[in-house]
């Protein structure tokens, strides 16, 4: 045991409140997390007014609010989760966060390499450089509505991860790899973080829009700081509703992009998935209506329907438990259903429903299907997919004894176990509570950001604008829209929308009136909401309105039609 | 690729050991108590009362040989019957199989062959039991366990093809009614078939427990020629259900 986890400080100014977490490669251990504690530079301690160490293993967004001890506002410690994530391949473990208002002498003169050791015997050693986190922040929310204007961009938040500066010589690269996969993860954290929270407000959306003008591609570190001047704002609790499209945009391009690969996911090759005119018939019901749909391999297609659009019977014609009427059906360069068997066995399907074997352990339900998939190494597979799951402490549990998360987490481990190249998730956070949901999103982020081609059906617009790099809009058996989550809402919905909410008889006057003057206009549960309302002329949008980012949600309904079936 | 791959019968064979080892004790248990309870209740309490010999045979044997028979039905059909609807219809496991590199035959074969060697193995049980009621063990007997194993099969494909038709569980009352009880008593296992009504005796010729009950007492009290032909008889049975059994399942599982 040792290696030493590093801090860096970055410029410092005195005047601003600074955050240093520490991030080491120990998993979250009760006894380790006390070690960390016991380690943290002594002179670094002397200034700092307080340290909190929160294992990693409790969930991100902390909503059951174990991480105790936790003597700070609950927005700062989720402003730590998402900067620290939980990488299952390195999992960081606890965060010690100081508070100082020390000047920068003082500060570097406390900050050393932490070349502490843990003390259990699950510590793992910590690379230099890898995982630590230094994030400074400004403190004064007047100094963030600057940001608004765009021309202050040195009191943004300013995130610096080490191995985006990785030490010259050997391993390089691997850092770099690595950081990516941390930023990634930050930013997932982000996205999630700010769909739970809610909606965007004007800051946050002046925010991505200055971001968004900056002249060149924008990096990682750049896609980062994005994220977290979101969650900054966030936390200075302005006021917000939800996700806003063009962050949740930004970040799944960022995160499609397979950076262990090193591929670029838009540079796209042979095809996962050619599908061309499906058709699939249930005595007289046409379930798939000539589909045509083509899933490029190292992407994540969100498949986007209502209830009998055809989604699920789509996923059970890639396995080969449909057979199709017409069309031609190609999965990983395997024509089906003629070749179907060595197409599943490159092909990692997670289903709706939960089909785990409940009186059998977690380690036996992974062997079984790491066995039907004809995996070599059984135990090394096993292995790999608890660590996935997160249940190496309870491979010899019954799944009857598990929680419902851990449940689901298995789930999707077993889908894993051959390291497939394709996956077929199959609404797989259907009926899941909220906390259970996001923890899949970040697993199945973490998917993707391997390069794994995902295919996902989804009837959950948050779900698909949260993970996928692009989105078909499907009804009736057919694809009736395809493209980027952003660019759809661009192209069908524009780029606001005003929602009304007034009694049931107003509400059909100004719907009348709003379409009258040829706008589109689509039901939003107690209110209406008038779509592109950016276009509408004087007097068309009510004064009462309430403007917000146009979603993935008014360009769903607007293309599969406001009745359910 | 080969139509049935011994990777694949494997790997959904090796989910049914998983299961198994949650539950044998209790499979077990239930399996050796069963013959002593019959044997005490039929073997002495018939037997001591109403019946001395049957053919030569102390009574509490003959039923004991013939309760081979009893075993293997009840411990092929039935969880056959259940086990596959319960898996493919409240569990979805069979969605997951199929979804891995397996074939309908090649899962429909796994799980038969499960069963067969289950019940075949659960068959010599009441064999085992009559020991201790004076039955002398004869090297003939180590064919059992191969005859409850072929008999098992054709009955655990019996009851896939049963699972795949019916529409609800309840409706295994139906099935255990028309054909199980009646195939399990006119067996010949607690009285012998020569004293039924001639139609009667001809039908039980069909009866692939009757076969099995005779080839059992061959084990143990010499065999004849004719057994050749039940064996093949019961062969016979064991291929044409798992035929039966892969296409109502392949129209129940692929649509």
């Amino acid at each position: 045991m040792g290696g030493g986890g590093q801090l860096r400080v970055g410029q410092l100014d005195a005047r601003r409140q600074l955050d240093v977490e520490v991030v080491g490669g120990i998993e979250a251990h009760p006894q380790a997390v006390r070690a960390r504690a016991e380690h943290v530079p002594a002179a670094l301690a002397d200034l700092i007014d307080e340290v909190q160490v929160v294992p990693a293993h409790l969930d991100p967004l902390d909503v059951g609010g174990k991480a105790k001890p936790d003597h700070r506002p609950r927005h700062v410690a989720q402003l730590e989760d998402v900067l620290l994530g939980d990488d299952l391949g390195q999992r960081p473990v606890g965060r010690v966060l100081s508070r100082h208002r020390a000047g920068p002498d003082q500060l570097e003169a406390a900050v050393e390499p932490d070349r502490a050791g843990g003390g259990a015997g699950r510590n793992q050693p910590i690379e230099p450089g890898q995982q630590t986190v230094v994030v400074e922040r400004p403190l004064d929310p007047r100094v963030d509505r600057r940001l608004e204007t765009g021309d202050d961009r040195e009191r943004r938040p300013r995130l610096r991860r080490d191995r985006l500066d990785p030490p010259r010589g050997v391993g390089a690269e691997e850092l770099a790899v690595e950081s990516d996969h941390l930023a990634v993860e930050a930013v997932q954290r982000a996205q999630s973080e700010v769909a739970v929270l809610g909606q965007l407000g004007e800051a946050e959306v002046a925010v991505v829009g200055a971001l968004e003008q900056r002249p060149d591609r924008r990096g990682l570190e750049e896609d980062v700081r994005l994220a977290l001047c979101v969650q900054f704002l966030l936390a200075q609790r302005l006021h917000v509703q939800r996700p806003d499209p063009a962050l949740v945009q930004h970040g799944a391009s960022l995160t499609g992009r397979p950076a262990a690969a090193g591929r670029d996911w838009q540079d796209r090759g042979v095809a996962a998935i050619e599908l061309s005119g499906v058709v699939k018939r249930f005595g007289p019901i046409t379930a798939v209506d000539g589909l045509d749909l083509e899933v490029p391999e190292g992407i994540c297609l969100g498949l986007l329907g209502p209830n009998g659009a055809g989604k699920s019977t789509t996923m059970r014609l890639l396995t080969g438990q449909a057979l199709a009427d017409a069309g031609e059906l190609r999965v990983l360069g395997h024509e089906l259903p003629g070749e179907s068997k060595p197409a599943r066995a490159k092909m990692g399907v997670v289903p709706q429903l939960d089909n785990l074997d409940v009186d059998v352990t977690v380690e036996d339900n992974l062997a079984v299907y790491a066995r039907l998939y004809r995996v070599e190494d059984v135990g090394a597979a096993v292995d790999r997919a608890l660590d996935l799951a997160r249940l190496r402490d309870r491979r010899r549990d019954a799944v009857d004894e598990l929680s419902g998360g851990m449940r689901r987490r298995l789930l999707l481990a077993r889908g894993l176990v051959h390291e497939p190249h394709l996956v077929l998730l199959d609404e797989p956070t259907v009926g899941l509570d909220p906390q259970i949901r996001t923890e899949l999103w970040t697993l199945i982020g973490q998917l993707k950001s391997r390069g794994t081609t995902i295919l996902m059906s989804t009837h959950y617009i948050e779900e698909a604008e949260r993970l996928a790099d692009e989105v078909a809009v499907m009804t009736h058996g057919k694809i009736i829209a395809r493209g980027r989550p952003a660019e759809l809402i661009s192209e069908h919905a524009g780029r606001q929308t005003a929602e009304i909410y007034a009694p049931p008889d107003r509400l059909v006057e100004l719907r009348a009136d709003a379409e009258s003057a040829g706008l589109r206009v689509r039901p939003a549960g107690p209110a209406i909401a008038i779509v592109g309302s950016e276009a509408a002329g004087d007097g068309h949008v009510p004064e009462e309105a309430v403007i917000r980012a146009a979603t993935l949600e008014d360009v769903f309904v607007l293309l599969t039609g406001e009745e359910a079936e | 690729m080969r139509r049935l791959e011994p990777a694949a019968i494997g790997g959904v064979m090796s989910r049914e050991v998983a299961n198994f080892r949650t539950y044998w004790k209790g499979t077990t248990f239930s399996s050796v108590l069963e013959p002593v309870v019959y044997l005490l209740a039929f073997g002495l309490g018939l037997g001591a009362t109403l019946v001395d010999e049957v053919d030569g045979v102390s009574y509490i044997q003959f039923v004991g040989t013939g309760m081979v028979a009893t075993a293997v039905i009840f411990s092929s059909a039935l969880p056959s019957m259940f086990g596959t609807f319960v898996k493919h219809r409240f569990q979805n496991t069979y969605e997951a199989i199929l979804a891995a590199p397996v074939d309908v035959e090649e899962l429909v074969t796994a799980e038969m062959l499960w069963i067969g060697l289950r019940a075949g193995f659960y068959g010599c049980f009441p064999l085992i039991v009559t020991f201790f009621f004076g039955l002398d063990p004869t090297p003939g007997m180590l064919l059992v366990p191969l005859f409850g194993f072929v008999t098992a099969l054709g009955f655990a494909g019996f009851g896939v093809a049963m699972a795949a038709t019916v529409a609800k569980i309840d409706q295994f009352n139906y099935v255990t009614a028309l054909f199980v009880t009646p195939l399990f008593l006119i067996a010949g296992t607690f009285f012998p078939i020569d004293g039924l009504p001639e139609g009667v005796q001809v039908a039980a010729q069909f009866n692939p427990l009757h076969q099995l009950v005779e080839l059992v007492r061959g084990g143990a009290f010499g065999y004849e020629a004719i057994d050749l032909l039940r064996f093949a008889g019961l062969v016979v049975f064991a291929l044409v259900m798992w035929r039966i059994a892969i296409s109502r399942m392949s129209k129940r599982l692929i649509d």
